[in-house]
């Protein structure tokens, strides 16, 4: 229910917003994690989810104010890492997809997995000695939808991380305001 | 394997229970040590329950175990994160940006 929901981050009730890190092995996302929040290790390990014993997340908070928190969450979602996947995008605000040009192949799992049921962005993570490409000519290799934003970054660079996580939150605010409201129960999955 | 029927959301904030006699918190005879550390992590201010996880160094299902326990129990209180369309209407991501750009 809606309404019993809408106090929810108000003033006294803590509340949280839960933001996905996700992209290819070696792709810089655990970099992204630490550069902006203070980063931990996270094992992931739960019976009632079926997620595994081994499997670790990067996470990392930023503080918002007192009783409001900003969470990342730093995965890989290919492999067969659907409970992890679903685990992580419930009622999640949206995604980072980290890309390398070098494989922008290893995005495509990610995007599949997102693109239609959460906001996301693709952060291009410029690798040094790297030749750069336009925005554009990512978004058709990649074959986006129209409007998903494309970002060039340096995830070792705080304020570069930054600009990607605002980017995110930004285009987020828009695809949640124009989103019809059965989409989001869609992504409660293991809310309670 | 206990069947629980709750599951914690990871960025769910765990606060103490208003009310909840927190003198008297862990002299229970089944609340062990792991159950009082995690509300002394959560005293001060509400923590998600990633955070209690990764700085406990126990896993995820550990400390969701942990928690039901305390909710069953009426220690603590665990609000899941708002629906992402709700949180847009609350105005909540001016708040995150303003946060991100300050941190």
């Amino acid at each position: 229910m809606r309404s019993g929901r809408r106090d929810a981050d108000g003033a006294g009730t803590p509340g949280a917003v839960k933001i996905v890190v996700t992209g290819g092995p070696g792709v810089g996302k655990t970099t992204l994690v630490g550069t902006v929040g203070e980063l931990r290790t996270l094992r992931m390990e739960d019976p009632s989810t079926g997620v595994p014993a081994g499997t670790t997340v990067d996470f990392g908070r930023i503080a918002v104010r007192r009783g409001l928190t900003a969470c990342l969450f730093g995965a890989s979602m290919s492999g067969g890492a659907e409970e992890l996947g679903n685990e992580l995008c419930a009622r999640a605000l949206g995604v980072v997809v980290l890309a390398d040009v070098r494989r922008l192949g290893d995005s495509f799992a990610a995007v599949d997995h997102v693109e239609g049921r959460l906001p996301f962005v693709v952060a291009v993570n410029c690798f040094p000695g790297v030749e750069r490409h336009a925005p554009l000519d990512i978004a058709r290799a990649l074959d986006l939808v129209d409007g998903t934003p494309v970002l060039l970054c340096d995830v070792r660079d705080r304020d570069s991380g930054k600009e990607v996580l605002i980017r995110l939150v930004e285009h987020a605010a828009r695809w949640w305001e124009q989103a019809p409201y059965a989409v989001t129960d869609v992504t409660a999955g293991t809310g309670v | 394997m206990r069947q629980r029927d709750r599951v914690f959301d990871l960025a769910a904030q765990v606060a103490v229970a208003p009310g909840a006699r927190t003198a008297e918190l862990g002299a229970g005879e089944w609340l062990g040590p792991r159950h009082t550390a995690v509300l002394d992590a959560c005293r001060v201010s509400a923590r998600p329950v990633a955070e209690l996880a990764a700085e406990a160094g126990l896993t995820v299902g550990t400390v969701r175990a942990l928690l039901d326990d305390l909710v069953t129990c009426g220690c603590a209180v665990v609000h899941p994160p708002a629906p992402p369309a709700d949180q847009v209407g609350a105005r909540v991501l001016g708040e995150v940006i303003d946060a991100l750009r300050a941190a």
